[in-house]
């Protein structure tokens, strides 16, 4: 206390006990995490929706009881009603189930595919950074040659090179996505190899894939999450492209990408466009939503990354 | 915390070993150089495209399939053993490479006979006018946002131009194109639904293409304005907060000229670049609105001929399609390279 700076009036002792003790209560970094996701509020509002989504799609066949495979070619292209809130499609189908019964069809599409890429990003990135040297140079060529095709084109040869079921939607997608995915890996991992902890378990005689996979992986996390999250906002999007496309999810099975594309022609975009709107505000609230998510998780688990 | 060493350009992480490795050498040999790295890049492409599309379980004799007559078996089996298709894939391979390599040609379209060179070569000008129009306008209205955001950083607009960005990344490319037509096109009759000339225009002429592009080039640049604005701005911030700008201050420049001159020119560098990092998904997402606006470009050509199987045109494209974002990358960073003097293509440092 004897350098305290007299321009501070020195606090009471019960007072700095009481300051001690407030710090004394050590914030869990689940709880930190929290707080600072907490302060964007756009991101909360993100969670909010994604949370109604995934409801919606696990209950959507308590919300009526029209089939999502049914039409009612007697009630074709009627437009919003009471009875059908967004409308009928031009086979009779109800746009709101169909809509609903898409979600969980997207969404499951685009978290398998993300969880994939998960697996097969880390394994590659990992591989490629522990080994270093001409493996790492021939890996990360190689990564470099399938980046170089326009993402789009290799999506498309890859999904025209199955027949089009969910399974190969979810393939053609994360065979896509693993290498940004890999390279972050890979990147953090050459960083984090440097860092004074990685030389210490080296010098207690860890062995290099223990240093890799108990040091150095748990610590890149952050990012790894992050990039997983946004992933999942883009695989939204590819899948409702494709399936827009007719190499996608397959009608009669409901999907939002596939729905747009029933509803593409002229005559049914002027007379009947709310077969159009609604599954595109869907994709569109989604896709928004789990980036405002990942925008919040950014903040919120490496501070230090923010208006990277 | 005072860092001695010159401040490093974070959006380039992972870019830059191309420019560090190459010791000593004049922006000449940097350029061979980088060309030449340019052909396994190519090469290992080619493989992976050919592999896949040779997997695919349809066949391009299909589309030749008498649809009543069983009785044709035979003839397409010779068409089958003529095409080359019962060889194994390794040698299919080959005869491509061989063709492409020694005679510069890239084969002949499955479907019409038709070189594919000059499938290609007739639609790649009207890609290139949607993909430059869109690049143009996205700059043009991507980097006022950029600064004024940047400048006016957390301030009511730039939390509103924020919040577009989202939406602009997060809005699918077709839904977008079908809403402008439903709205443009056909509710309000302003704009054509489709197509890149008029009925009865022929040749080239420039209005009418121009009243053509509006809705496709606006549709294809409002992602990449999202993206831009976005990098524009963080590039903006890393840039005030340097010390030269403190110092322009400290000398009474006016804050115009200090955002204008010392802060834009030099937050424009890495934006550069990344119009090349961006130039893969542009082609994609001009690939999906060439085919709702029918804008005859190859966007159309490709996914016919991938429905087709016409792995020639599907080969041709695709190498296309890499060639013109490698030249793009390769651009790019020569073009970093002669208007940043900090990076020495010369030497390490």
């Amino acid at each position: 206390m004897s350098l305290h700076n007299p321009a501070i009036p020195p606090h009471n002792e019960a007072q700095i006990q009481n300051d001690w003790s407030m710090q004394g209560k050590i914030e869990s970094r689940g709880a930190a995490i929290w707080r600072r996701y907490r302060k964007n509020k756009l991101a909360v509002i993100g969670l909010i929706i994604i949370v109604i989504y995934v409801i919606l799609a696990l209950a959507a066949p308590l919300f009526s009881d029209y089939d999502p495979e049914y039409f009612d070619l007697m009630n074709s292209d009627m437009p919003p009603s009471f009875q059908h809130p967004f409308g009928t499609d031009s086979l009779g189908g109800d746009v709101f189930i169909r809509s609903l019964f898409g979600a969980r069809i997207s969404l499951s599409v685009a978290i398998i595919a993300m969880l994939i890429t998960l697996v097969i990003g880390v394994a590659y990135g990992a591989i490629s950074g522990y080994f270093g040297g001409i493996v790492d140079t021939i890996m990360m060529r190689i990564v470099d040659a399938l980046q170089s095709i326009p993402s789009f084109f290799l999506l498309l040869i890859i999904a025209a090179s199955m027949t089009p079921t969910m399974w190969s939607t979810i393939l053609a997608i994360s065979l896509l996505g693993w290498m940004s995915m890999s390279r972050i890996v890979r990147s953090e991992i050459l960083s984090l190899r440097q860092r004074d902890y990685a030389a210490a378990a080296l010098a207690t005689g860890e062995s290099k894939p223990g240093i890799i996979f108990y040091h150095i992986l748990p610590n890149a996390i952050a990012p790894i999450i992050v990039i997983a999250t946004l992933e999942v906002a883009g695989n939204i999007l590819y899948e409702a492209t494709l399936s827009f496309l007719g190499l996608g999810i397959q009608p009669p099975t409901p999907s939002w990408g596939n729905m747009l594309s029933s509803a593409q022609e002229i005559v049914t975009l002027t007379m009947y466009p709310w077969t159009a709107v609604f599954p595109g505000l869907f994709i569109m609230v989604a896709v928004l939503s789990v980036n405002f998510i990942g925008d919040g998780l950014r903040d919120a688990l490496d501070p230090k990354m923010k208006d990277k | 915390m005072i860092s001695l060493q010159p401040p490093a350009i974070s959006i380039h992480r992972g870019r830059l070993p191309y420019l560090d490795r190459n010791e000593g050498c004049s922006l000449f040999v940097y350029i061979l150089r980088r060309t030449w790295q340019t052909i396994p890049l190519l090469f290992i492409i080619s493989i992976v495209t050919f592999a896949l599309m040779t997997l695919a379980p349809g066949d391009p004799i299909a589309m030749f399939q008498n649809p009543e007559g069983v009785n044709n078996a035979d003839s397409l089996e010779t068409l089958r053993e003529d095409l080359g298709l019962n060889d194994p894939i390794y040698v299919q391979y080959l005869k491509w490479l061989k063709l492409v390599v020694v005679e510069g040609n890239m084969g002949y379209s499955f479907a019409d006979g038709r070189p594919v060179v000059e499938m290609i070569l007739e639609r790649i000008p009207a890609t290139l006018i949607l993909m430059g129009t869109a690049i143009t306008l996205s700059f043009l209205i991507a980097i006022p946002i950029g600064i004024f955001s940047a400048v006016r950083k957390y301030s009511a607009a730039d939390n509103l131009f924020t919040f577009l960005s989202f939406l602009g990344i997060s809005i699918p490319s077709f839904f977008l194109a079908l809403m402008a037509i439903l709205l443009f096109s056909l509710k309000w009759s302003i704009f054509p639904v489709s197509g890149m000339r008029g009925d009865h225009t022929d040749g080239f002429n420039f209005f009418d293409i121009t009243y053509h592009l509006v809705l496709p080039a606006t549709v294809l640049a409002f992602g990449l304005i999202a993206s831009l604005s976005r990098f524009m701005r963080s590039s903006m911030l890393e840039v005030i907060n340097q010390d030269f700008i403190r110092t322009a201050r400290a000398k009474g420049v006016s804050e115009r000229k200090v955002i204008m001159k010392h802060a834009f020119r030099n937050a424009l560098l890495p934006i550069i670049t990344l119009v090349g990092l961006q130039l893969p998904s542009l082609l994609g997402g001009a690939l999906i609105i060439e085919t709702i606006f029918a804008w005859p470009g190859m966007g159309r050509l490709a996914i016919d001929s991938i429905f087709n199987r016409d792995y020639q045109v599907i080969m041709g494209i695709t190498m296309f399609g890499s060639l013109l974002v490698v030249i793009g990358n390769l651009l790019s960073d020569v073009l970093y390279a002669v208007v940043d003097p900090r990076i020495q293509y010369g030497k390490n440092g």
